[in-house]
């Protein structure tokens, strides 16, 4: 119970940025959900560990808005596995959450820095 | 529903490939770094987490989840139910007498009080009678104000006038001479109620002329079953009390009017009415878009012209012309009786549900380790929730068709145990509205205890629970104090209803032992419709005596009387003067004509003077005898015998009667219903009635016979029947009781009130009981080894079940005290149902706090008991 309050919690404070974060990862090609895992913790620095918990129900919800659409394909190393590919509206979305993300960054960063500028004076 | 899980199916299992394939692409990567097969395995599943939290997390998505939840949760529901036999068959039975009471009640009530009438637009008609400034209102009006509001009124589209009292008629030709209850209606009466015949027409202005052509409507049952349903009958006359009568409509099978006639024919009011008879109602249909005020308001204006017009036409006393929905004078004061048992019901159907409660709690609290054993495998809290819900839910749909099939079962029963004068009885029956009704107070029962204790059971903190074993200690959901209140509530409940059906109790004792002023035993009583060929008093009195000569004949027979109506069924009654005073006295006593042997038949005292004699006859003088009660008000310092007075007066001529001179004083009598003291009463010789009176009371009133018998009277009916047929072979009989059982239908609404009332109260003591042994029970379990340790420490048996029983009964003593205050509060309620016993008689109340304490106390003592006697080794070695 408490894990699912967890996931929960994640879920909600990642929900934008996860699901821009899932569609990015497809820009560079069909990725599978460990795929994606790899991917997020590769490219963060090992920094990002995407939660399975997270993961999952964010790729179907995806799916469900059609964002992003699977299909049953072998791996390089011929493992069946569930690939999935964005959508034309997926890319769209994906647009419009980078700019609001970089809108966001910017105004979080604006506000961080002119703290610390009052500190040092 | 066989698509979306087929769907799920498929959707289900590629779910589980797709987490397959993850596990195995992250084993093998681990493998490829150099892990051991074991270490990559564990590892990776480690890393991925709980895989069915993950499905379920991520099934939730697909929105079809709910459905599949509700599948899932209404198996397990079910196999749990299944698993603990006892507390599902109390929880159902519990359940199905409470919602059974409520929709067998509901049944009735709905039936008779919330129903609208059969009519159409029946909000629009409206019962109109003269209303008087004090005394009851007897929905009555007389003819002259009839015509005054047919010829006046600007709101009504149509006024119906009919006879308020059932005559009844006898028809015969063809089968069997048979005595059938008839209302006379004036012209328009079906077109107030917005009924028109199947077959044929309704009644022509012609008809309803005095000296019309016998007419007659009769009703599909009295069409089916005297004439078989046979249309032919509209064109051969029938026979009507010796007259030929013509069909002229045969009405709905769905027809109903509350005085039940089975016929109708034309009342054949004059055009211009002189009587002061006021025996009539009226019946009026409003016109579309008039409110009720506006026709009080033009009631008030037509009154105050009437009297200026009329003023001999008025009472004294008479203050206005009163005007209501007629569903509502139907109903009369049946009302407040059926609320009653509705509120019973209605607080037998809590008690039921707080037993539920307790049931849950108990059951919920050796759940707790379940529960924490789910929460730990990944339910999440609302999931838990929903799964008590729907157990809950099952629970509450069992009950309520179980308590739905009682109520089937229930209604035929209640309506055998009506009273015979209870209105619209025809209209009861368990119907849609009742399902609705179960269904909706058993939602509500779901409501108070299946959500509650689910979500305190929810709260399970899963490490506490599993630690703590299945034993002992489990954490108290519902906290002591919630179980308190539920007992106490329970308690107070019970003790509201017990104390209802002691004050109801009270009230029939007290109206049982009334003395009635008569004896009833082996008195045997029938009635008959007189014909109008009995056209004078000497025809009329001829008859009788032939009668009454062959009755005193029949061998067991001891004596028979002819009265106009007999103790306790009501009667006419007359204005007086009182001659001889220093100025005219007026009264109105009751009007009792009886053959000479009545006062012998009933066994009714002569306190002075003398009884009536065969000489007492048309040729001889006039006489009177008054009863105690007009003897005390008239002559408080006189002897009345002697004295002399003239009843009719004020009357048209041809009532008036000539002074009549007293000659005895007979015991009171009550002559309306046994809850009503006797009032003033004159009896007359049936021979020196006026001949118009005979005639009139003939018309309006069945006549009235009593026989006293010396074996038991049920053994003379056929010679009885078989008497007066040799008299008159056309003249058929009706209403054969005994005098006992006259008596014991003048109390049948208090009976049935009280027989439903103490069934509700037993049942509601028995749950309480179940309820309180259960709780205490319970607890005892959760308290065993603190027992046992105290126990092993020494204490006696005795002094711990002695604080243990103390402990258990505060919420009892609470409860009492709070049924005592909510009884005393409720009282008001009750009053109008009560004889001679006041709402708040503190014999009552102490009774019954006293039979549900010391039930209560041993419901309580008799678990404890047990716990204090089991071996405190036992009990420490199976924790």
């Amino acid at each position: 119970m408490i894990g699912r309050n967890q996931y929960r919690n994640r879920i909600e404070l990642l929900q934008g940025t996860l699901d821009m974060l899932i569609l990015q990862t497809l820009q560079w090609g069909p990725q599978h959900g460990y795929g994606m895992v790899q991917a997020l913790r590769l490219h963060s620095g090992e920094v990002l560990q995407v939660e399975t918990g997270s993961l999952y129900p964010a790729l179907h919800r995806l799916e469900r808005q059609g964002w992003v659409r699977s299909e049953w394909k072998q791996t390089e190393s011929n493992q069946r596995a569930k690939f999935y590919r964005i959508t034309t509206a997926g890319k769209k979305q994906l647009a419009s959450d980078h700019s609001r993300w970089q809108q966001i960054v910017g105004a979080v960063t604006a506000i961080m820095e002119r703290e610390a500028e009052g500190d040092e004076a | 529903m066989k698509l979306p899980s087929v769907f799920l199916a498929n959707r289900k299992s590629a779910l589980d490939e797709e987490i397959q394939a993850h596990l195995r692409m992250s084993i093998q990567d681990r493998i490829d770094r150099g892990e051991t097969p074991e270490q990559a395995r564990t590892e990776a599943m480690r890393e991925f987490g709980n895989v069915s939290l993950v499905k379920e997390v991520t099934r939730e998505t697909w929105g079809w989840l709910g459905l599949e939840h509700f599948g899932q949760d209404l198996r397990f529901a079910l196999r749990q139910l299944r698993k603990s036999p006892g507390f599902t068959i109390t929880a159902v039975v519990t359940l199905a007498l409470g919602l059974g009471a409520a929709a067998a009640i509901f049944s009735v009530v709905d039936g008779v009080l919330l129903k609208p009438l059969q009519y159409p637009h029946p909000e629009r008609i409206l019962d109109v009678s003269s209303r008087y400034q004090a005394g009851p209102d007897y929905h009555v009006i007389r003819g002259a104000q009839y015509r005054f509001l047919q010829e006046q009124n600007n709101s009504f589209d149509s006024l119906a006038l009919y006879d308020v009292v059932l005559s009844g008629v006898n028809l015969s030709g063809g089968s069997e001479p048979e005595q059938v209850a008839s209302a006379f209606v004036s012209a328009d009466f079906f077109r107030v109620l917005g009924v028109v015949p199947v077959i044929g027409r309704s009644f022509t202005s012609e008809e309803d002329r005095p000296g019309g052509a016998c007419s007659a409507i009769i009703t599909d049952s009295l069409w089916r079953t005297r004439y078989s349903g046979d249309s032919s009958i509209l064109r051969s006359p029938i026979t009507v009390n010796g007259e030929r009568c013509s069909v002229v409509g045969i009405l709905p099978p769905s027809f109903r009017f509350h005085l039940n006639a089975k016929m109708f024919m034309p009342l054949r009011v004059p055009a211009v009415p002189r009587d002061l008879g006021h025996y009539y109602g009226l019946l009026a249909r409003l016109k579309p878009g008039v409110t009720l005020a506006q026709t009080r308001a033009e009631l008030t204006t037509l009154f105050s012209q009437f009297k200026l017009a009329h003023a001999d036409l008025i009472d004294d006393g008479e203050v206005g012309l009163e005007a209501g929905q007629y569903q509502d004078a139907v109903l009369g004061d049946v009302r407040p009786a059926l609320w009653l048992l509705f509120a019973t019901v209605f607080l037998l159907l809590l008690i039921a549900c707080v037993n539920v409660a307790h049931l849950e709690i108990a059951r919920e609290a050796t759940r707790t380790r379940e529960m924490a054993v789910r929460a730990a495998l990944g339910a999440g809290r609302s999931r838990l929730v929903r799964q008590l819900v729907t157990e809950s839910v099952l629970l509450a749909f069992a009950g309520a068709a179980s308590g739905l099939l009682l109520a089937y079962f229930g209604v035929p029963l209640l309506l055998h145990l009506s009273p015979s004068g209870l209105p619209r009885a025809t209209d009861i029956s368990v119907n849609l509205t009742v399902v609705v009704f179960a269904i909706v107070m058993s939602a509500l029962t779901v409501l108070l205890f299946g959500v509650a204790p689910a979500l305190s059971a929810s709260h399970v903190d899963v490490n506490l629970a599993l630690k703590a074993g299945s034993h002992c200690a489990t954490p108290q959901r519902v906290g002591r104090l919630g179980r308190d209140l539920l007992i106490g509530t329970e308690v107070a409940l019970s003790l509201i209803l017990l104390t209802g059906a002691a004050l109801l109790m009270r009230s029939f004792v007290a109206l049982e032992r009334i003395d009635p002023g008569f004896d009833a035993q082996n008195v045997l009583t029938f009635r008959m419709s007189i014909p109008p060929g009995y056209s004078t008093t000497s025809r009329m009195w001829g008859f009788e005596r032939e009668i009454l000569a062959r009755l005193d004949a029949l061998p067991g027979v001891i004596d028979a009387t002819s009265a106009t109506s007999l103790p306790l069924q009501g009667g006419p009654d007359m204005p007086a003067i009182l001659l001889g005073q220093s100025r005219p006295v007026t009264i109105n006593p009751a009007y009792r004509p009886i053959s000479p042997d009545y006062f012998h038949v009933f066994g009714i005292p002569i306190v002075r003077g003398r009884s009536f004699a065969e000489s007492d006859d048309s040729k001889s003088l006039p006489v009177a005898i008054v009863n105690a009660a007009l003897a005390r008000q008239a002559f408080p310092d006189r002897d009345p015998i002697g004295q002399k007075l003239e009843l009719g007066a004020g009357l048209s001529p041809e009532y008036s009667d000539v002074p009549r001179i007293i000659v005895g004083v007979a015991g009171d009598v009550r002559e309306t219903a046994l809850s009503r003291p006797a009032g003033i009463t004159v009896f007359i010789p049936r021979a020196q009635i006026p001949d118009a009176l005979t005639l009139a009371m003939n018309r309006v009133l069945p006549m009235s016979w009593a026989v006293h018998t010396r074996i038991p009277p049920g053994q003379l009916t056929g010679a009885i029947r078989r008497t007066i047929l040799a008299v008159d072979a056309e003249q058929p009989i009706a209403d054969l009781s005994t005098m006992e059982q006259v008596m014991a239908e003048d109390v049948d609404r208090q009976r049935f009130t009280l027989v439903l009332m103490t069934v509700f109260a037993s049942l509601a003591m028995v749950m309480a009981a179940v309820g309180i042994y259960g709780v205490v029970g319970f607890r005892m379990r959760q308290r065993k080894r603190e027992l046992g340790i105290r126990l092993a420490l020494g204490a006696s048996p005795g002094s711990l079940a002695r604080m243990v029983t103390l402990q258990g009964l505060r919420p009892i003593a609470a409860g009492i005290l709070a049924g005592i205050v909510v009884s005393l509060a409720l009282a008001r309620m009750i009053r109008s149902l009560l004889f001679d016993t006041s709402p708040t008689d503190p014999l009552s109340l102490t009774a019954s706090a006293a039979v549900l304490g010391s039930l209560a106390f041993l419901s309580c003592y008799w678990p404890v008991r047990r716990a204090a006697l089991t071996d405190p080794l036992q009990t420490l070695r199976d924790e």
